[in-house]
Protein backbone atom coordinates (compact mmCIF):
# COMPACT_ATOMS: atom_id res chain seq x y z
CA UNK A 1 0.00 0.00 0.00
CA UNK A 2 2.75 2.22 0.62
CA UNK A 3 4.45 1.43 -2.07
CA UNK A 4 1.43 2.12 -4.37
CA UNK A 5 1.15 5.43 -2.63
CA UNK A 6 4.19 7.01 -3.19
CA UNK A 7 4.11 5.87 -6.68
CA UNK A 8 0.59 8.34 -6.82
CA UNK A 9 2.96 11.10 -5.07
CA UNK A 10 5.00 11.23 -7.91
CA UNK A 11 2.70 10.73 -10.42
CA UNK A 12 0.66 14.10 -9.01
CA UNK A 13 4.40 16.11 -8.74
CA UNK A 14 3.90 16.83 -5.25
CA UNK A 15 7.44 15.90 -3.98
CA UNK A 16 8.67 19.55 -5.54
CA UNK A 17 10.00 20.66 -8.69
CA UNK A 18 13.43 19.75 -9.84
CA UNK A 19 16.38 21.03 -8.10
CA UNK A 20 17.40 23.65 -10.12
CA UNK A 21 14.23 24.89 -9.71
CA UNK A 22 12.12 27.47 -7.51
CA UNK A 23 8.36 27.74 -6.19
CA UNK A 24 7.14 31.13 -5.67
CA UNK A 25 10.55 31.89 -3.10
CA UNK A 26 10.07 34.02 -0.21
CA UNK A 27 12.83 34.02 2.53
CA UNK A 28 16.09 34.11 1.67
CA UNK A 29 18.64 33.83 4.56
CA UNK A 30 23.06 34.49 3.46
CA UNK A 31 25.80 32.95 5.44
CA UNK A 32 28.35 35.58 4.92
CA UNK A 33 31.45 33.04 5.86
CA UNK A 34 30.57 30.60 2.98
CA UNK A 35 28.87 32.62 0.66
CA UNK A 36 25.65 29.76 1.06
CA UNK A 37 22.19 30.91 0.44
CA UNK A 38 18.82 29.52 2.01
CA UNK A 39 15.50 30.18 0.22
CA UNK A 40 12.39 29.25 1.30
CA UNK A 41 9.82 27.92 -1.40
CA UNK A 42 6.34 29.14 -0.30
CA UNK A 43 4.25 27.34 -2.72
CA UNK A 44 7.02 24.30 -3.17
CA UNK A 45 6.25 24.11 1.18
CA UNK A 46 10.73 23.35 0.83
CA UNK A 47 14.14 25.17 1.74
CA UNK A 48 16.58 24.93 -0.36
CA UNK A 49 20.58 25.67 0.28
CA UNK A 50 22.52 27.04 -2.30
CA UNK A 51 26.13 26.73 -2.13
CA UNK A 52 27.91 29.93 -3.95
CA UNK A 53 28.19 29.56 -7.68
CA UNK A 54 26.27 26.18 -7.37
CA UNK A 55 23.27 25.99 -10.29
CA UNK A 56 21.41 23.44 -8.39
CA UNK A 57 20.01 23.48 -4.53
CA UNK A 58 19.50 20.83 -2.23
CA UNK A 59 16.72 20.44 -0.01
CA UNK A 60 17.63 21.01 3.63
CA UNK A 61 13.73 21.24 5.04
CA UNK A 62 10.15 20.14 4.24
CA UNK A 63 9.96 18.59 0.37
CA UNK A 64 7.53 16.22 1.50
CA UNK A 65 4.11 18.21 0.38
CA UNK A 66 2.47 21.40 2.34
CA UNK A 67 1.29 19.83 6.04
CA UNK A 68 1.92 19.67 9.84
CA UNK A 69 3.89 16.29 10.06
CA UNK A 70 7.28 16.60 11.23
CA UNK A 71 9.13 16.17 7.94
CA UNK A 72 7.10 18.46 6.04
CA UNK A 73 6.44 22.78 6.03
CA UNK A 74 3.38 24.68 4.78
CA UNK A 75 4.13 28.01 3.18
CA UNK A 76 7.10 28.79 4.85
CA UNK A 77 8.51 32.28 4.33
CA UNK A 78 10.64 34.00 6.01
CA UNK A 79 13.70 32.04 7.21
CA UNK A 80 16.69 32.98 9.80
CA UNK A 81 19.91 30.95 9.72
CA UNK A 82 20.90 30.60 13.49
CA UNK A 83 24.52 29.73 12.93
CA UNK A 84 24.91 29.02 16.57
CA UNK A 85 22.75 26.13 16.68
CA UNK A 86 23.66 25.18 12.85
CA UNK A 87 19.50 25.38 12.33
CA UNK A 88 17.22 27.12 10.25
CA UNK A 89 14.15 29.18 11.88
CA UNK A 90 11.42 29.12 9.78
CA UNK A 91 8.28 31.44 9.57
CA UNK A 92 5.80 28.23 9.12
CA UNK A 93 2.90 30.65 7.55
CA UNK A 94 0.16 27.63 6.34
CA UNK A 95 0.44 26.48 9.65
CA UNK A 96 0.65 29.16 12.13
CA UNK A 97 4.01 28.16 13.93
CA UNK A 98 7.66 28.75 14.38
CA UNK A 99 10.17 25.41 13.88
CA UNK A 100 13.47 25.00 14.47
CA UNK A 101 15.12 22.48 11.88
CA UNK A 102 18.87 21.86 12.46
CA UNK A 103 20.67 21.73 8.63
CA UNK A 104 21.33 17.70 8.50
CA UNK A 105 17.98 16.71 10.65
CA UNK A 106 15.06 15.19 8.63
CA UNK A 107 12.60 16.47 11.04
CA UNK A 108 11.55 20.00 12.86
CA UNK A 109 11.38 20.80 16.29
CA UNK A 110 8.16 23.07 17.60
CA UNK A 111 9.53 26.47 18.85
CA UNK A 112 6.43 28.16 19.29
CA UNK A 113 2.98 28.42 17.84
CA UNK A 114 0.90 25.66 17.28
CA UNK A 115 1.99 22.20 16.85
CA UNK A 116 -1.42 21.07 15.07
CA UNK A 117 -1.43 23.94 13.02
CA UNK A 118 -4.00 25.99 14.66
CA UNK A 119 -4.21 29.60 14.50
CA UNK A 120 -5.33 32.23 17.25
CA UNK A 121 -4.76 35.28 19.27
CA UNK A 122 -3.54 33.61 22.90
CA UNK A 123 0.06 34.34 23.90
CA UNK A 124 1.02 31.01 22.94
CA UNK A 125 -0.31 30.98 19.17
CA UNK A 126 0.27 33.01 15.82
CA UNK A 127 -1.89 33.48 12.94
CA UNK A 128 -0.07 33.68 9.90
CA UNK A 129 3.29 34.41 10.92
CA UNK A 130 5.58 36.00 8.04
CA UNK A 131 8.71 36.76 10.06
CA UNK A 132 10.85 35.64 12.43
CA UNK A 133 14.39 36.29 13.85
CA UNK A 134 16.66 35.90 16.83
CA UNK A 135 18.73 38.15 18.61
CA UNK A 136 22.32 37.17 19.94
CA UNK A 137 20.53 35.88 23.12
CA UNK A 138 18.45 33.00 21.36
CA UNK A 139 15.28 35.06 22.08
CA UNK A 140 12.93 34.98 19.30
CA UNK A 141 10.67 37.92 17.57
CA UNK A 142 7.81 36.89 15.21
CA UNK A 143 5.91 39.04 12.86
CA UNK A 144 2.54 37.92 13.83
CA UNK A 145 1.16 38.94 10.36
CA UNK A 146 -2.92 38.67 10.37
CA UNK A 147 -2.96 39.15 14.26
CA UNK A 148 -1.22 42.52 13.85
CA UNK A 149 1.39 42.54 16.38
CA UNK A 150 5.20 41.43 17.23
CA UNK A 151 5.67 38.57 19.17
CA UNK A 152 8.54 38.30 21.48
CA UNK A 153 9.52 34.78 23.10
CA UNK A 154 12.25 34.39 25.41
CA UNK A 155 14.61 31.75 24.65
CA UNK A 156 12.77 28.44 25.36
CA UNK A 157 9.36 29.68 26.56
CA UNK A 158 6.33 29.20 24.31
CA UNK A 159 4.88 32.03 26.01
CA UNK A 160 4.66 35.23 23.90
CA UNK A 161 4.75 39.01 24.73
CA UNK A 162 3.15 41.82 22.69
CA UNK A 163 5.94 44.22 21.79
CA UNK A 164 4.84 46.27 18.89
CA UNK A 165 0.79 46.38 17.62
CA UNK A 166 -2.10 45.49 18.97
CA UNK A 167 -3.73 41.96 18.99
CA UNK A 168 -6.20 41.73 16.52
CA UNK A 169 -6.11 44.94 15.39
CA UNK A 170 -5.36 46.46 12.15
CA UNK A 171 -4.75 50.25 11.99
CA UNK A 172 -2.78 53.18 11.41
CA UNK A 173 -1.58 54.94 13.83
CA UNK A 174 1.76 55.02 15.72
CA UNK A 175 0.40 52.58 18.36
CA UNK A 176 -0.79 50.07 16.03
CA UNK A 177 0.38 48.03 13.13
CA UNK A 178 -1.46 46.56 9.76
CA UNK A 179 -0.77 43.25 8.64
CA UNK A 180 3.41 43.28 9.41
CA UNK A 181 5.54 41.36 7.17
CA UNK A 182 8.64 41.31 8.84
CA UNK A 183 10.67 42.44 11.65
CA UNK A 184 14.73 43.42 11.96
CA UNK A 185 16.73 44.52 15.14
CA UNK A 186 19.89 47.13 14.44
CA UNK A 187 23.00 47.48 16.15
CA UNK A 188 21.22 49.66 19.31
CA UNK A 189 18.29 46.21 19.39
CA UNK A 190 15.64 48.92 18.36
CA UNK A 191 13.13 47.11 16.22
CA UNK A 192 12.13 47.72 12.20
CA UNK A 193 8.87 46.74 11.44
CA UNK A 194 7.31 45.89 8.21
CA UNK A 195 4.00 47.67 8.66
CA UNK A 196 2.93 46.42 4.95
CA UNK A 197 -0.64 47.07 4.90
CA UNK A 198 0.62 51.06 5.97
CA UNK A 199 3.20 50.94 3.51
CA UNK A 200 5.53 52.23 5.81
CA UNK A 201 8.45 50.56 8.38
CA UNK A 202 8.20 51.69 11.82
CA UNK A 203 10.79 51.57 13.95
CA UNK A 204 10.99 50.31 17.81
CA UNK A 205 13.22 52.56 19.90
CA UNK A 206 15.27 50.37 22.70
CA UNK A 207 16.06 52.07 25.94
CA UNK B 1 6.90 50.41 27.43
CA UNK B 2 7.19 46.50 27.17
CA UNK B 3 10.19 45.71 29.59
CA UNK B 4 11.83 42.75 28.58
CA UNK B 5 15.13 41.86 29.98
CA UNK B 6 17.46 40.66 27.44
CA UNK B 7 20.53 39.71 29.66
CA UNK B 8 19.96 38.89 33.63
CA UNK B 9 21.66 42.11 34.31
CA UNK B 10 20.48 44.21 31.14
CA UNK B 11 17.20 45.56 31.14
CA UNK B 12 16.00 46.35 27.31
CA UNK B 13 12.31 48.55 26.71
CA UNK B 14 10.81 49.27 23.88
CA UNK B 15 9.08 52.13 23.01
CA UNK B 16 5.24 50.78 22.51
CA UNK B 17 4.85 54.05 20.19
CA UNK B 18 6.25 53.50 16.37
CA UNK B 19 8.23 56.06 14.41
CA UNK B 20 7.79 56.01 10.79
CA UNK B 21 10.94 55.74 9.36
CA UNK B 22 10.52 54.70 5.51
CA UNK B 23 7.10 55.57 3.53
CA UNK B 24 4.13 57.13 4.24
CA UNK B 25 1.70 56.24 6.10
CA UNK B 26 -1.31 55.01 3.64
CA UNK B 27 -0.26 56.24 0.98
CA UNK B 28 1.32 53.60 -1.92
CA UNK B 29 3.14 54.93 -4.48
CA UNK B 30 6.92 54.80 -6.62
CA UNK B 31 7.85 58.15 -5.63
CA UNK B 32 10.79 57.63 -3.45
CA UNK B 33 9.46 58.85 -0.13
CA UNK B 34 6.87 56.25 -0.72
CA UNK B 35 6.55 52.45 -0.47
CA UNK B 36 4.16 49.79 -1.26
CA UNK B 37 3.31 46.98 0.16
CA UNK B 38 6.87 46.37 1.88
CA UNK B 39 7.67 42.58 2.53
CA UNK B 40 10.82 42.42 3.83
CA UNK B 41 13.87 44.78 4.91
CA UNK B 42 17.62 44.05 6.01
CA UNK B 43 19.30 46.79 8.26
CA UNK B 44 22.87 47.02 8.32
CA UNK B 45 25.45 48.14 10.76
CA UNK B 46 25.19 52.00 9.84
CA UNK B 47 21.34 51.38 10.71
CA UNK B 48 20.85 51.41 6.51
CA UNK B 49 17.67 50.02 5.84
CA UNK B 50 17.19 47.90 2.36
CA UNK B 51 13.86 47.52 1.83
CA UNK B 52 12.13 44.99 -0.62
CA UNK B 53 8.30 46.00 -1.73
CA UNK B 54 5.82 43.73 -3.34
CA UNK B 55 4.06 46.39 -5.96
CA UNK B 56 6.60 48.48 -6.93
CA UNK B 57 9.08 45.38 -8.13
CA UNK B 58 12.05 47.13 -6.60
CA UNK B 59 14.70 47.31 -3.95
CA UNK B 60 14.90 50.83 -1.99
CA UNK B 61 18.27 51.89 0.07
CA UNK B 62 16.95 54.09 2.47
CA UNK B 63 19.53 55.85 4.89
CA UNK B 64 18.98 56.44 8.64
CA UNK B 65 17.19 59.72 9.09
CA UNK B 66 16.65 60.08 5.21
CA UNK B 67 13.22 61.37 3.71
CA UNK B 68 13.14 59.45 0.88
CA UNK B 69 15.15 56.53 -0.82
CA UNK B 70 16.86 55.40 -3.93
CA UNK B 71 16.20 52.19 -5.83
CA UNK B 72 19.41 49.69 -5.51
CA UNK B 73 17.66 46.77 -7.57
CA UNK B 74 14.68 46.69 -10.10
CA UNK B 75 13.23 49.65 -11.36
CA UNK B 76 12.49 52.84 -9.72
CA UNK B 77 9.29 53.22 -11.56
CA UNK B 78 7.99 50.63 -9.65
CA UNK B 79 7.57 48.34 -13.07
CA UNK B 80 7.74 44.53 -13.27
CA UNK B 81 8.63 42.36 -15.44
CA UNK B 82 10.75 39.29 -16.02
CA UNK B 83 13.93 40.19 -17.77
CA UNK B 84 17.31 40.59 -15.73
CA UNK B 85 17.02 44.21 -14.26
CA UNK B 86 13.02 43.38 -12.88
CA UNK B 87 11.35 41.39 -10.78
CA UNK B 88 8.18 40.41 -10.74
CA UNK B 89 6.79 41.44 -6.86
CA UNK B 90 10.43 41.71 -4.74
CA UNK B 91 9.90 39.07 -1.55
CA UNK B 92 12.99 38.59 0.49
CA UNK B 93 16.25 40.71 0.82
CA UNK B 94 19.54 40.12 2.07
CA UNK B 95 22.85 42.12 1.75
CA UNK B 96 26.13 41.71 2.40
CA UNK B 97 28.72 43.76 4.52
CA UNK B 98 29.75 45.39 0.95
CA UNK B 99 26.27 46.33 0.12
CA UNK B 100 25.58 43.61 -2.31
CA UNK B 101 22.14 42.04 -2.58
CA UNK B 102 20.59 38.71 -2.60
CA UNK B 103 16.31 39.15 -3.72
CA UNK B 104 13.68 36.92 -4.14
CA UNK B 105 11.85 37.38 -6.97
CA UNK B 106 8.77 35.29 -6.31
CA UNK B 107 6.49 34.73 -9.29
CA UNK B 108 9.89 34.80 -11.64
CA UNK B 109 10.70 31.87 -9.78
CA UNK B 110 14.32 32.60 -8.98
CA UNK B 111 16.52 34.52 -6.96
CA UNK B 112 18.99 37.39 -8.02
CA UNK B 113 22.36 38.78 -7.00
CA UNK B 114 22.87 42.73 -7.49
CA UNK B 115 26.06 43.71 -7.06
CA UNK B 116 26.24 47.16 -5.47
CA UNK B 117 26.21 49.86 -7.78
CA UNK B 118 25.01 47.32 -10.50
CA UNK B 119 21.92 48.62 -12.85
CA UNK B 120 20.83 44.65 -13.05
CA UNK B 121 20.87 41.41 -11.82
CA UNK B 122 22.11 37.72 -12.38
CA UNK B 123 19.93 34.57 -11.41
CA UNK B 124 21.81 32.69 -8.70
CA UNK B 125 18.87 30.10 -8.21
CA UNK B 126 16.07 29.12 -9.80
CA UNK B 127 15.76 28.58 -13.90
CA UNK B 128 12.64 31.13 -14.02
CA UNK B 129 9.65 28.80 -14.84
Amino acid sequence: MSFSKCNICLALGVQGTALNQLNTPYGIALNENSGTIYISEYSGHRIVEYLSGASSGTVVAGGNGAGIGNTQLNGPFAIYLDLTSNSLIIANRGVNNIVKWVLGASTWTLLVGSGSGSSGSSSTLLNGPCGVILDPLGNIYVADTSNHRIQFFRKGQTNGTTVAGVTGVSGSTDLLLSGPYAIRLDIDNSLYVADTNNQRIQKFTSY
Amino acid sequence: MTNIFLASSLPVQWDDTGITVAGTTGSSSSASDRLSYPYDLAVDSSKTMYIAERDNNRVQKWLAGASSGSTVAGQSSGAGGSALNYFNRAGGVAVDSNGNLYVTDPFNHRVQYWASGSSTGTIIAGTGI
